[in-house]
């Protein structure tokens, strides 16, 4: 990303912008997946 | 009128192609996964910390009172303010980077676990002294239950701090 802002390739720049994006989404799904193995009394209503 | 640069704001198709490229790209997966250990890294020690103080703060006034000056003021120090300290503690390498994430996602989920404790129904307690339950029984069959929600919450938090701190 650093390269990427050096070099001014803003669409390379964007591009690693969504990858850093879905993987943070990955990563709070999966505490939600573990927060619903964990205590799973908190999501009987759904 | 016509607007095209690809400097300022790339069509949506470049992007796309990038993205594509980016994601089949070695080097780039490499860094990637690199940067995910530490954070996972980071996280558990935050984790360990964060959960271990809580606690402590939590179920104990004494240690909520001795612990809460140090631990609130140093929330407030800005996180690169701790950076050109942890390069001379640690050296380069993953040592300044791990000391980030750290400081970044150990208070949320130290103050959400002294939330989640502090928030338990006292008659959960008492409960639990009529059934014989000794301070181990209680903090394993109540404490940790009745506070676990509002840790993964902090956790969220922290997750997410950690991972644009290094970013």
């Amino acid at each position: 990303m650093i390269e990427a802002q050096m070099l001014m390739d803003t669409p390379l720049l964007i591009a690693l912008m969504i990858m850093a994006a879905l993987v943070g989404y990955l990563m709070d799904y999966s505490i939600v997946l573990l927060s619903k193995f964990l205590s799973p009394w908190r999501f009987l209503d759904e | 009128m016509q607007y095209d640069s690809d400097l300022l704001l790339p069509k949506p198709f470049t992007v796309f192609a990038a993205l594509g490229k980016a994601m089949v790209d070695p080097h780039i997966l490499l860094n990637l996964l690199l940067t995910l250990r530490r954070v996972l890294i980071g996280l558990i020690i935050a984790t360990s910390l964060g959960m271990g103080i809580g606690f402590a703060m939590g179920y104990s006034k004494i240690m909520m009172e001795l612990v809460d000056p140090v631990i609130t003021p140093l929330r407030q120090v800005p996180i690169m303010a701790w950076v050109p300290l942890t390069i001379v503690w640690f050296g380069l390498g993953d040592g300044p980077t791990l000391f980030l994430i750290v400081m970044v996602g150990v208070f949320p989920i130290l103050l959400s676990t002294v939330s989640g404790v502090t928030s338990i129904d006292k008659n959960f307690y008492n409960a639990g002294r009529c059934m014989g339950a000794g301070f181990l029984g209680m903090f394993v069959k109540i404490v940790i239950p009745a506070a676990l929600p509002e840790i993964m919450t902090g956790m969220r938090v922290a997750v997410s701090a950690g991972w644009m701190s290094v970013i």
